[in-house]
């Protein structure tokens, strides 16, 4: 399949993954561009462009290399102040503050799962791992998501009953 | 509930091969039953995020993926840009050359010369003459 036939069909997947990797609207894109400039430039040298797998696996590799150059010199993210967030953005951002509690391959693992679409054999090629690993990381991944999404809401909960306790109480 | 029956109510969530009889006892349990929900709405969360690309950054890396000369394209191309390059090379050697040499030669001063011709050509006529006389002028000692 063409690369722009891919950006169009796999655009949105790809800069998803970059986003909750990231945590920043301008790392995703310009990580996705590079993507698919990178799955282009392969197939203008002779290169044969390959699935929505070939693509995450260039995402992949993509993201490792900006990780270690991150960790070399850390970029500042500037967050923005005070903005009104919606309840559904809300729970967009407790799960990508979730998923920076993982351990870096098992988010991984989880975002080619759930973002990329990927099967666990696609997934064992990609982080070059075998297909129980990947049963393994998932279910570890999803575990420890629940742990740290059940905190807020459970303390969402507890606000909500005692904000409809006060209300009983007043009416 | 061990981690083995949440994990494999994991691997069905995703649509892959487990046995059957250990997920219906991992299902029977309430605590698998809620795992495969909160599973489900992990998913889900996933699938609703509402984040987009620019579209600006769309449109445009859009226009550029299309844009690109395909490989075989470029395989015609590049043999016929190899002679133009090289004869761009050329000239640029040869005005390089032509220029060097052009200074190696130093012309003589065009007024000068122009003058010497002039006077060879053309003596001045003589309007007085001078006369020198010995004793007064100069002395043979």
């Amino acid at each position: 399949m063409p690369v722009h036939n891919l950006f169009k069909e796999h655009h949105l997947r790809v800069y998803r993954y970059f986003l909750r990797q990231s945590g920043t609207e301008t790392v995703a894109e310009d990580m996705t561009q590079e993507v698919f400039l990178r799955a282009l430039r392969i197939t203008s040298g002779g290169g044969q462009a390959g699935d929505r797998a070939w693509l995450f696996r260039i995402a992949r590799n993509l993201w490792i290399d900006r990780w270690r150059q991150m960790k070399r010199r850390p970029e500042k993210t500037e967050l923005p102040e005070s903005a009104a967030v919606h309840p559904r953005q809300e729970a967009q951002m407790r799960l990508d503050d979730a998923l920076h509690q993982l351990a870096d391959e098992d988010r991984e693992v989880f975002l080619l799962k759930e973002v990329g679409g990927l099967s666990y054999d696609e997934i064992a090629a990609a982080c070059r791992t075998s297909h129980a690993s990947v049963r393994s990381r998932l279910f570890r991944a999803r575990q420890s998501l629940r742990t740290y999404l059940a905190e807020p809401q459970a303390q969402q909960r507890q606000a909500q009953q005692r904000q409809a306790q006060q209300h009983m109480g007043e009416s | 509930m061990d981690e083995r029956d949440l994990e494999i109510i994991s691997a069905f969530a995703d649509g892959e091969s487990v046995d059957t009889g250990h997920l219906v006892e991992a299902l029977e349990n309430p605590a698998g039953h809620a795992a495969l929900l909160d599973f489900l709405r992990m998913r889900e969360t996933v699938e609703r995020d509402p984040r987009r690309p620019s579209p600006e950054m769309v449109v445009a890396l859009s226009e550029r993926l299309e844009r690109r000369i395909p490989w075989w394209r470029r395989a015609i191309l590049v043999p016929a840009a190899v002679p133009a390059g090289l004869g761009l090379l050329l000239a640029l050697f040869l005005s390089f050359w032509l220029a060097l040499n052009a200074s190696v030669q130093t012309p003589q001063p065009l007024a000068e010369t122009a003058l010497e011709e002039t006077v060879a050509a053309n003596p001045p006529t003589p309007d007085r003459v001078l006369r020198f006389e010995e004793g007064v002028d100069w002395l043979s000692q």
